[in-house]
């Protein structure tokens, strides 16, 4: 189970101070997908990076709140800690496999690393119907080649594999299909789901995407400025966004009824972390917004249908 | 379907027939592209699609002149490349531009902004750094930026407002084709709607065509007049995009349009991935990015 | 429209600002500065002939010291030299070999890579391979042919510092090179219709020179020692022109008796290296960034 809760998270720069994540709370269950939208900068990956405490003095700092990782706080933990936690807790999925795994190495070596001790004995045969779970045929006589050897599609699934082969109960996947060709793309999300369900992972799924959300996941938490903008049931979300920007993210990323008519595009670009505005961080983009929201944030509000936002003027739906 | 590569079209620019074949020294040969001909008219947008290693690159490279076919040839305005002096060359350059993927490697760091858009007359040398820099004030105002970031450098700009340069850049000799290589691919989705709709703008405006390659299949559908499927070097289908979309009848073209529709995960479990997968190229030649 | 406001700045100014963590090496930069001042002016502000022998004060002791006088501040040497007079002279032949092999060095490495690394190929591969054997030649033996050859010079030091140095810039500047053109801004610049000269000059060339700064600011500190070495060893510099190698060579059986002849040159050359390295070291964080992207 992953719980974080109230992270603050900041990172350091030529003595200024960016606020990446502020106050943000996501719930991770067992056996549930949770995805974790935003655009560059919104702070998606700044809170998966904090849940594996990547971030730390002088480049940044996990300031306050509460990152628990099967009900362990990763922000008391000494880095022997950490270790273990990291080791024995969560796997983690790569955008790019193609420079997350090393070159120098065969994969058998590669995932043989990560495997629990009592894994180790007899460890070919773990590796083999580990990668055969996850659709790679002829493992056994794949143990002993060198990444470049696969197709984009394969080494994901050996990224995969290594990030499963510590049986982990948490699993980060930071844009795992970006990097991928359109049709490989849909049999790395059917695996992500099934694993999902036959390894009740807490899955956080990072993604820019959320059409591609809606496919894996059952709560969305929608970040923006680094700060959560809307979160819920994903198909509630969907259906009637409450947020100004839920709403014209929809707008944007459905295309197709109108060929060759303009889109619905948000104006302007998404804050910079140095250049965050005053109050919501939407507000210079927001067609909804007035004087109140350039001054402060409104505290979260909880609707009918199980979604809450962070808004002043939400979108009537 | 397919249009006949050697006739005289209405084409502006044009790939006739081309072949080209990478020679490795003790490795097989790598035919990239096998015979492919493919066109854009005036006003036009038409649509490549493929994944990677398919050929995308390789076209691409071949219509933007920075490589010559095997055999086969680019004609633009009829005019076979290979055949053109220096004077028709200088003509080419102008009328054929493009815009690549990503928006960071695309701009160089050390060159203000009005300095990358105007580099084509820089390289010819026939214009001041006063018409230079008042050409770059148009054409940013053309691509909505402000006129005063013409004396910005890249790296102070947001991708989508560099993405908008490199847009600017190549309309700055009014060209009649741009080549889009997957323009939206490294933008945010609110930003890559507004690239979508600057574009839609451009072309009623001026009238240019475009080759847009691209694999996200909404946004093609959404943008295209024409799209043309390639796979494995080959064009293996083309059309209207209405057409191609709704009775797409290469079998490639069906798995891209299945994969792309994104509407459910529920199709039975596991197909046999590895054919999936485009393990053609796996060494690309040359990689451009 | 535009939530962010990016401010004015050229890029190696943001570059130095971003590296907050090195913070700017006041004493190096300083250090370097009268390094370069008195290789430059060193003759002119000398109070005595640095070749000029005094026997009557050899071996006189810094000013400070019981039997020292304000004649000689840092006192004289075994002939009755001044010291500071001469280490403001073998400043100059530290300057002027360090500059001077790391200008002509980085010309020929910045050729060399631009040659092999934009044309690829055969070349490249020929190219490489001669700055590989280049590299594999021990310096010392080198020197010790040259000097049999053409007898002992600054010249000759110069040339072979130059030819134990151009490799490495070669290599180093070669991968640059590569990686910068497949840049797209290389690429898109052909699609304009420039050829290989625009490319080079315009594109490929700005955007090495922050790496071509920080290896020549590492190799001026080499320079400097590897002079110090060749005439220490009595293949450098002649006699009886002054240099920090061979005043270290003088001074090295004086350690018991006067400690001054080997001990200021000895400050000098580990001064100069350390701030030449340190300058290098900041320069690579700080460049680095900028020049990614």
């Amino acid at each position: 189970m992953l719980d974080v809760k109230n992270l603050h998270t900041e990172y350091y720069q030529g003595g200024r101070v960016a606020h990446a994540a502020r106050g943000v709370s996501i719930h991770v269950p067992q056996g549930q997908a949770v995805a974790l939208v935003g655009e560059s900068g919104s702070g998606k990956s700044t809170v998966a990076q904090s849940v594996m405490r990547m971030i730390r003095p002088p480049v940044g700092n996990l300031r306050e709140g509460i990152v628990s990782v099967n009900g362990i706080d990763v922000r008391l933990c000494t880095d022997r800690q950490m270790r273990q936690v990291l080791r024995n807790e969560i796997g983690f999925i790569p955008q790019d496999p193609t420079t997350a795994l090393d070159p120098l190495y065969t994969i058998r070596s590669q995932i043989k690393e990560v495997l629990p001790e009592e894994d180790k004995r007899n460890a070919d045969q773990v590796i083999t119907e580990l990668l055969e779970s996850l659709g790679i045929v002829n493992a056994a006589d794949r143990l002993g080649d060198y990444p470049h050897e696969f197709s984009g599609g394969m080494k994901q699934r050996v990224a995969i594999a290594i990030a499963l082969a510590k049986r982990p109960s948490v699993l980060i996947a930071d844009e795992p299909t970006t990097a991928l060709d359109v049709t490989t793309q849909v049999g790395i999300l059917r695996l992500l789901d099934r694993l999902r369900r036959e390894r009740n992972l807490a899955t956080l799924f990072i993604t820019h995407n959320i059409r591609v959300a809606r496919l894996l996941c059952q709560h969305v938490v929608v970040m923006y400025g680094g700060i959560v903008v809307e979160s819920g049931p994903i198909e509630q979300v969907m259906a009637a966004p409450s947020h100004p920007y839920t709403r014209a993210l929809l707008d944007a990323s459905v295309l197709g009824d109108r060929p060759r008519q303009k889109l619905r595009a948000i104006p302007g670009n998404p804050p910079s972390l140095f250049a965050m505005p005053q109050g919501c961080p939407f507000s210079p983009r927001c067609a909804n917004a007035t004087d109140q929201c350039h001054e402060g944030l409104p505290s979260e509000v909880a609707t009918e249908q199980g979604t809450r936002y962070t808004c002043w003027n939400p979108v009537a739906s | 379907m397919l249009e006949s590569g050697g006739v005289m079209t209405d084409y502006i620019l044009e790939a006739c027939n081309v072949v080209k074949t990478y020679e490795a020294r003790g490795a097989a040969a790598v035919h990239a592209l096998k015979d492919v001909s493919l066109g854009v008219a005036q006003g036009e947008t038409v649509g490549l699609v493929g994944e990677s290693g398919s050929g995308k690159t390789t076209l691409m490279r071949m219509l933007l002149a920075i490589e010559e076919p095997t055999t086969g040839v680019v004609r633009f305005r009829g005019t076979p490349r290979n055949e053109m002096g220096k004077a028709e060359m200088k003509e080419y350059f102008n009328n054929v531009s493009a815009v690549f993927q990503n928006p960071f490697s695309s701009l160089n760091p050390r060159r203000r902004l009005w300095d990358v858009m105007t580099e084509r007359r820089a390289i010819e040398r026939r214009a001041k750094k006063s018409e230079r820099r008042e050409r770059a004030a148009e054409l940013t105002a053309m691509v909505g930026l402000p006129e005063d970031y013409i004396d910005r450098y890249p790296h102070q700009l947001s991708g989508g407002q560099r993405q908008r340069i490199a847009i600017a850049r190549a309309l700055a000799e009014d060209p009649s084709v741009i080549v889009l290589d997957e323009p939206m691919s490294a933008l945010d989705v609110s930003v890559s709607a507004q690239i979508a709709n600057l574009l839609l703008e451009l072309q009623e405006n001026f009238g240019v065509g475009f080759l847009l390659i691209g694999h996200d299949m909404d946004m093609i559908r959404h943008l295209c007049h024409r799209v043309a499927v390639l796979y494995k070097g080959d064009i293996v289908e083309q059309g209207p995009v209405d057409a191609v979309m709704r009775a797409p009848e290469h079998d490639y073209t069906k798995r891209l349009l299945a994969a792309s529709e994104l509407t459910s995960l529920e199709i039975d479990d596991l197909e046999p991935v590895e054919s999936a997968d485009a393990p053609f190229l796996i060494s690309q030649p040359v990689p451009t990015h | 429209m535009s939530t962010m406001t990016p401010t004015r700045r050229a890029p190696r100014r943001r570059g130095l600002k971003r590296s907050r963590h090195s913070r700017k090496p006041w004493f190096s930069m300083a250090a370097m500065g009268l390094f370069a001042f008195c290789g430059i002016f060193g003759a002119l502000i000398a109070p005595h002939d640095p070749t000029q022998n005094d026997l009557a004060h050899s071996l006189a002791p810094p000013f400070w010291a019981e039997g020292g006088s304000t004649t000689y501040l840092l006192g004289t040497d075994q002939l009755g030299r001044d010291i500071l007079s001469r280490l403001l002279s073998g400043a100059q032949v530290s300057f002027l070999v360090a500059v001077g092999a790391v200008l002509i060095a980085g010309a020929i490495g910045l050729g060399v890579a631009l040659l092999a690394g934009y044309t690829g190929g055969r070349l490249d591969a020929f190219l490489t391979r001669v700055a590989d054997s280049a590299m594999a030649f021990p310096v010392l033996l080198l020197a010790v042919i040259v000097v049999a050859l053409y007898g002992k010079s600054i010249t000759i030091v110069i040339v072979v510092l130059v030819l134990a140095v151009w490799p490495q810039y070669a290599r180093v500047l070669r991968s640059e090179v590569i990686r910068i053109r497949n840049e797209d801004y290389v690429v898109m610049s052909k699609v304009m219709g420039g050829n290989a000269r625009w490319a080079i000059v315009r594109h490929i060339v700005p955007n090495v020179v922050p790496t071509l700064l920080v290896l020549a600011t590492l190799q001026i500190g080499f320079a400097i020692i590897a002079e110090g070495s060749l005439s220490f060893l009595g293949i450098g510099v002649p006699a009886p022109a002054a240099s920090w190698g061979n005043m270290l060579a003088d001074g090295r059986n004086f350690m018991q008796t006067a400690w001054w002849v080997p001990v200021f040159p000895g400050i000098a050359l580990s001064i100069t290296v350390l701030s030449a390295n340190l300058l290098g070291d900041w320069l690579r964080q700080t460049l680095d960034p900028a020049t990614r992207r």
